[in-house]
């Protein structure tokens, strides 16, 4: 059956569209709102027509790429591609900005393909256990996990905690425009309809990361040419020595874990990972007061994690039949058409064709390496383009991102929206991040609380019983007394 | 206008939104049972945002006042402002004139705003305002 997947997937039909699914994933997971799922729906169709390998290993190509694609305009224009990359842009845009873009995508890429290749291997060899561990995981665990994510914010508020705290709150209460969890009751929407399905993701990152910077630059154009000088970079490899290697692999590790599980988890998603390996890392380093200035343990932290986010989202996809993300739920579709039935006896079932979806895997794990490490020295000549004429071409870019996320002018407004707010805060000095943060999490957060309270009968000590919700409680506490601390330290001196 | 003047407003502003979700958060009555009803959450957080702009303001007016470092003077307010309208003109634009009319004036004005007058050339800038949403429609549409 191995053997038989193998022979499936190495030939040059299936071959060339795996590298082809890859480039145009990268392409797609490059540019701010553009997904890796926008890129599978619109290449799905194409995929009916081809041999059933075929036409998975197109879509296998298509998510890898997508999901990778996102490190690029998260390091080098500081907006992440995806909302997988969120977090690599807080060391990655300073690497950039320090000229050492080619080393931060160097690192990007490889950690990447190492995470990709980590959850591949567990989907291949762990894949029943590991669905059956996470089937422990209840709404309780869900909501500790959201409330661990959440403490970054304290983090990551730069000088002003309480500004932090403001930003991250507003996140949340944006999260909360729209209809409810659970009773489908409609919030903040103050007669508008357009509301009623709440903001996308996609919509605020665009508004707050790409938006404000347009604007931004507009309010300091004399000095965008000042900023366009060029900056010269040598890389050898991919720039990071054997030693840095070595002290890295505990956060790499640590990293793959973290992506591998949240993505077996259904509904949580890269970002998330990328956001609780990120805080993970940094609770870990000996330096966690370097994170956010430009260091590779918060690129690799990412980039792992996001990257483990694939084999591990497909692990509950084959074995169970449940998808862990729109990307995963539209793969089920292509699976179905090509008449797989995903679930406990695909093994049986279609076992050539799940052995050909593993080596897809590889083959576009491997494309992915080669293609963006081949790509690194135009990548970086991006930054070489006049930000006059740089910036509002991606600023065209995401508007097309807003629009085709719903294909309504009210998210091309949103973004307009969001791009000022981000301005505002700007002015205020009031970090934008933690309010992203706020808005991936919070709706997780009130979503698995509701649902934990309804089970128990509003019994609260539920998250203190179940011993993976307590150990997430117990660290996330940890984690926001030794902010709290060093904070505190660092208001002093 | 003053650092601390900014910051109070800002305060001000947030804790105002924190009430006012708050209160509209309390008329969301629970529809179902042992629920802890949808406007739970959104009162945890309005009280939330509320009490943090409360420490902050707090905090501002207790605060010495910043020496004032004028950062604001070498600000280019016309050019954000034109950013801004220029983005405003593009979205009622994109509705009216479909993707490639409104994106290549669009491009068009907003290189124009953002260049100067050592690096603007406005044939490339033309040439660049056409191609790019052709390609972009070509890739994408």
């Amino acid at each position: 059956m191995v053997l038989e997947g193998l022979s499936l997937v190495l030939t040059p039909t299936c071959l060339s569209l795996i590298a082809f699914g890859v480039v145009i994933g990268i392409i797609f997971g490059s540019i701010p709102g553009l997904s890796a799922t926008m890129a599978i729906v619109l290449f799905l169709p194409l995929s009916f027509g081809l041999p059933t390998v075929d036409g998975i290993s197109l879509l296998v190509g298509l998510y890898l790429g997508g999901i990778s694609g996102g490190l690029i305009s998260a390091i080098l224009l500081k907006i992440p591609g995806t909302p997988s990359s969120i977090a690599t842009v807080f060391d990655g845009g300073p690497m950039a900005d320090r000229g050492e873009a080619g080393k931060a995508l160097g690192v990007g890429i490889l950690y990447s393909f190492i995470g990709g290749m980590i959850s591949i291997f567990a989907l291949i060899f762990l894949s029943p256990y590991l669905a059956a561990v996470t089937l422990k995981f209840t709404p309780v665990e869900y909501f500790s996990i959201a409330v661990f994510s959440l403490t970054i914010i304290a983090s990551l508020s730069g000088k002003s905690l309480m500004k932090g705290l403001l930003s991250g709150l507003f996140g949340i209460a944006i999260s909360m425009v729209g209809m409810a969890p659970l009773d489908g009751l409609t919030r903040f929407t103050f007669g508008q309809f357009q509301l009623l399905s709440g903001f996308s993701i996609v919509v605020v990152l665009i508004g707050i990361f790409a938006v404000t910077d347009i604007i931004m630059a507009g309010f300091d154009r004399k000095n965008l040419d000042k900023q366009m000088e060029k900056k010269s970079y040598t890389l050898k490899g991919f720039g990071i020595t054997f030693k840095e290697f070595r002290e890295q692999i505990a956060n790499m590790i640590r990293s793959a874990l973290v992506g591998l599980g949240i993505g077996i988890l259904p509904g949580i998603g890269g970002s998330t990972a990328s956001l609780l390996s990120y805080t993970a890392s940094k609770n870990a380093s000996k330096h966690p007061e370097k994170y956010g200035t430009g260091i590779i343990d918060g690129i690799i932290a990412s980039e792992t994690s996001n990257n483990a986010v694939i084999g591990g989202s497909l692990i509950p996809l084959l074995t169970m039949g449940i998808p862990g993300n729109t990307a995963t739920a539209v793969f089920l579709g292509g699976l179905t058409i090509h008449g797989i039935s995903p679930g406990p006896l695909i093994f049986e079932k279609s076992g050539a064709v799940v052995y050909g979806i593993f080596f897809a895997l590889i083959i576009a794990n491997f494309v992915m390496l080669i293609f963006e490490r081949a790509g690194l020295r135009i990548f970086v000549k991006l930054l070489d383009i006049p930000k006059h004429i740089l910036l509002p071409i991606v600023m065209v870019c995401c508007v097309i991102g807003a629009f085709t996320n719903n294909s309504r002018i009210f998210d091309v407004w949103s973004v307009m929206g969001f791009g000022i707010l981000g301005v505002l805060f700007k002015r205020m000095h009031i970090p934008s991040t933690p309010l992203i943060i706020g808005f991936i999490l919070g709706s997780m957060a009130e979503l698995n609380l509701r649902r934990a309270m309804q089970a128990s009968a509003g019994d609260i000590s539920v998250f203190f019983t179940s011993p993976i919700s307590l150990v997430f409680l117990i660290v996330a506490a940890l984690s926001l007394v030794m902010t709290l601390r060093r904070s505190y330290k660092e208001s002093k001196n | 206008m003053g650092e601390k003047i900014k910051e109070i407003i800002c305060s001000v502003i947030f804790a105002v939104f924190g009430g006012c979700m708050y209160l509209e958060a309390s008329k969301i009555r629970p529809v179902m049972e042992k629920d802890l009803g949808s406007g739970f959450f959104p009162k945890i957080v309005g009280l939330s945002i509320l009490l943090v702009a409360v420490i902050q303001l707090i905090q501002t007016i207790k605060r010495e006042p910043p020496k004032d470092k004028n950062q604001d003077a070498d600000e280019d307010t016309k050019g954000g402002l034109f950013t801004i309208a220029a983005i405003v003109g593009y979205t009622i634009l994109y509705d009216l004139l479909g993707f490639i009319l409104s994106t290549v004036l669009y491009l068009f004005v907003q290189i124009c705003i953002l260049s100067n007058r050592g690096n603007r050339n406005y044939k490339l800038f033309a040439a660049i305002s056409l191609i790019t949403p052709i390609i972009i429609y070509g890739l994408f549409m």
